[in-house]
């Protein structure tokens, strides 16, 4: 897992299967020529989906994992929190969801507590980084959310 | 900011600077005495340390301008808060000779959860506030490698 502000990411431009996330994110930083839903980037190697929902209470959210992908994610406009921890934490995934290549988790409500600010937080989730995303940072709101997927697979 | 399992480091071998900090990691989990340990002269070396994590509100964010903090935590557990640098406000003089700058309480700070396997790396954009109590008092013995990045 990686976080990092938008405008410092070539500390980590050596890893290369980021550079075009990372690149597109620069570009479109305020989200307002994304259109809703998926935008297209490099075929199945790497897009975005621009999303915009409410967020919800901490205590509804799940922790995720995406064994095909990493989750790049950066907010174009409100706060986010989103959990984090291993996914060897995490226990056994509950349900999977194939299409979207997310397996769910149900029992597990500690972790690291990360707060992605508007227009500055990138955070990065690889396939063994359980994440828990969509929650509230101090009462209700919205956030413009921008994911770039990244195919992935296991390490090596 | 980076948070990882040990086992998982080459997910970040890309970066390599922070290989012979993860290789040392990887070769040496226990067994070192407290005390600083050479990897490569003044540009990685580690510090091995065991000590008890105390109350958030004694803590304090800290930042380096010279070195990365690759912190692995070999027993126990702890939480290490993460700010952006330039979200916070200095207290004090940046002290050349520690390489070392702290910094006021913030009002928000994301909780690094650690525990026994996992690493975090901190560079000099990211502040960070280590030692504080996670969960219940315990002892804890992590080792810190010091890497030097431009």
């Amino acid at each position: 897992m990686i976080t990092v502000r938008l405008k410092d990411w070539r500390r980590y431009e050596a890893l290369q299967e980021l550079r075009a996330a990372f690149a597109f994110l620069e570009r479109h930083a305020d989200g307002r020529d994304l259109r809703e839903g998926r935008n297209e980037i490099a075929g199945e190697e790497v897009y975005a989906l621009a999303l915009t929902a409410p967020l919800k209470p901490e205590e509804e959210c799940v922790f995720e994992t995406h064994p095909g992908h990493i989750d790049v994610i950066y907010l174009a406009a409100g706060e986010e929190l989103i959990g984090y921890a291993p996914a060897g934490a995490l226990g056994e995934a509950v349900s999977y969801d194939a299409a979207k290549d997310t397996a769910f988790y149900a029992n597990f409500s500690g972790g690291s507590r990360v707060i992605l600010a508007e227009r500055d937080t990138v955070c990065v989730f690889y396939p063994e980084d359980g994440h828990r995303p969509w929650c509230q940072v101090s009462g209700p709101g919205r956030v413009r959310k921008i994911v770039v997927k990244v195919a992935s697979g296991p390490i090596g | 900011m980076i948070a990882l399992r040990l086992r998982d480091w080459r997910r970040y071998e890309g970066l390599v600077e922070l290989q012979p900090a993860f290789a040392f990691l990887e070769e040496h989990g226990t067994g070192l005495a407290d005390g600083r340990h050479e990897i490569a002269g003044d540009r990685v070396y580690a510090i091995v340390v065991t000590h008890q994590p105390k109350p958030v509100q004694e803590c304090r964010f800290e930042t380096h301008q010279r070195y990365a903090d690759v912190v692995s935590l070999v027993s126990g557990s702890e939480m290490i808060g993460y700010a952006p640098a330039e979200s916070l406000e200095a207290e004090g003089e940046y002290d050349g000779e520690k390489d070392l700058a702290f910094y006021r309480p913030p009002e928000f700070f994301t909780p690094v959860l650690l525990t026994a396997g996992m690493v975090a790396v901190f560079y000099p954009e990211d502040g960070h506030m280590p030692g504080c109590i996670y969960e219940r008092e315990e002892v804890v013995r992590k080792i810190v490698v010091k890497v030097k990045v431009g």
